[in-house]
């Protein structure tokens, strides 16, 4: 007995090396396989803060650019109202499940190949885990933990990210994920070969999903069929600038609840 | 708690902030430095094998916070602190068994040599983490070889900036 606690005394550096790299490996295994690093997180208020403070300057270089991104979205939103008016004939549906909280990205990150955006919002401001998030151009990710007054966004560039998309022309759907190669260009899959996909094609979010339907993604760059011969194999352009967001808008489904709930209750029967 | 100890726990906090605010914006390319290693490679050798295993493994957690990366920065810390002792004495040999070692003092193609190593292993431990697939594994080599050069460049630059003059 002696001899083993002897020993392991004399071992005990490196006893305590494995131990702490085990713990380390576990955090990285837990990140990868629910990537959703629960415990290991920027949500917190220690790094929102200190992102938070440091993106004021990089706020004041960009406001230029925000204030012309804004301006532009405005117009856009003047000229689609003026049109409803005119047509007034057109009811306008007064109640839709969706929300918008206005937000600010504070930590971007572009380059690699699982990259986690930081934004200035969290649970106090009704931001929840699953919720969609998008800018003025395009989509920019899924909100991924939840902190007090911080959340991660799980970005479109990150190589685990897919969402659900459709064809704007024909309604075919397939699913957005990335390869992790160009921060500028994602990837779509399962386009069946019947449908009849062209460059230029706009990409838009598909019907059952967290953003809402029809939201631009991107433009199909280019498209072939894979080896299969079945499914195409199609480049998207997004755009986003992923490396110059900003301003964002967190998308609250006040109907996905009620949605899932009904899926679950037909998958139970 | 002597002065040693605040200096070092001022030079940690220094050093994340110095990487999350400072280093992590000097991307060239898709390459960032990590330059906040320097924190284990500087740390006195005279001491406490476990406090400097512990941490060099929070040094690597805290980092992780920032970044949301698991424990992937806190594994490469934690190897390349568990193997520093093997790579300081192949690097400057004989001084390091006497333990006589002024790092401002050696000669540079040993600190290049004990700096390469170990930024390298780290590097390598933590892109192959990163992405943890192996398919990318043509990705963390060569984040790994560009990631390793700008990191050892710019800690040479900075050690020999900052280390006290010699007489």
């Amino acid at each position: 007995m002696q001899q083993v606690i002897s020993y392991l005394l004399k071992k005990k550096n490196f006893l305590f090396f494995i131990l702490l790299l085990v713990v380390s490996l576990a955090l990285t295994i837990q990140s990868h396989r629910y990537h959703k690093s629960k415990f290991i997180n920027a949500a917190n208020d220690v790094t929102g803060g200190l992102y938070e403070s440091v993106n004021h300057i990089n706020e004041f270089i960009n406001l230029d650019i925000y204030n012309a991104r804004l301006l532009k979205e405005n117009a856009r939103l003047r000229k689609e109202i003026s049109n409803y008016s005119f047509h007034s004939a057109l009811a306008i549906p007064k109640d839709t499940p969706y929300e918008f909280i206005p937000a600010k990205l504070i930590k971007n990150s572009f380059h690699k190949k699982n990259n986690i955006l930081v934004i200035n919002r969290g649970a106090k401001h009704g931001v929840t885990v699953d919720m969609g998030v998008i800018t003025t151009d395009g989509i920019v990710g899924i909100i991924e933990n939840v902190g007090e007054n911080f959340s991660t966004v799980l970005s479109v560039l990150h190589v685990q990210s897919q969402i659900n998309v459709q064809l704007k022309k024909t309604n075919h759907i397939g699913s957005l994920v990335w390869n992790g190669k160009s921060p500028f260009k994602v990837q779509l899959e399962d386009i069946t070969k019947v449908a009849s996909i062209a460059i230029n094609d706009t990409i838009v979010t598909g019907n059952y999903s967290i953003f809402p339907q029809g939201i631009n993604v991107g433009k199909v760059v280019k498209a072939a069929l894979n080896q299969t011969q079945n499914y195409f194999d199609v480049e998207v352009k997004l755009f986003n600038d992923m490396s110059n967001i900003g301003y964002v808008y967190v998308v609250k489904n006040k109907a996905l609840k009620e949605v899932n709930q009904l899926l679950n209750q037909d998958q139970n029967e | 708690m002597n002065k040693e100890v605040v200096l070092k726990i001022l030079f940690f906090i220094l050093l994340v902030l110095l990487q999350v605010l400072v280093f992590s914006n000097m991307r060239i390319g898709a390459y960032v430095p990590y330059v906040y290693v320097l924190f284990i490679l500087m740390f006195p050798i005279k001491s406490n094998r476990s406090i400097f295993l512990f941490s060099s493994f929070l040094l690597g957690l805290s980092l992780d916070f920032f970044f949301s990366s698991g424990g992937v920065h806190a594994a490469a810390c934690t190897i390349i602190a568990y193997f520093r002792p093997s790579v300081l004495k192949f690097s400057f040999g004989r001084s390091y068994e006497f333990q006589t070692i002024k790092f401002s003092k050696a000669l540079l193609s040993a600190r290049i040599a004990y700096f390469s190593i170990l930024i390298v292993i780290h590097h390598l431990v933590l892109f192959l983490l990163e992405t943890f697939n192996f398919s990318f594994i043509l990705y963390s080599l060569k984040s790994t070889l560009f990631s390793s050069v700008y990191t050892i460049s710019l800690s040479l630059v900075l050690v020999a900036l900052f280390s006290k003059r010699r007489e």
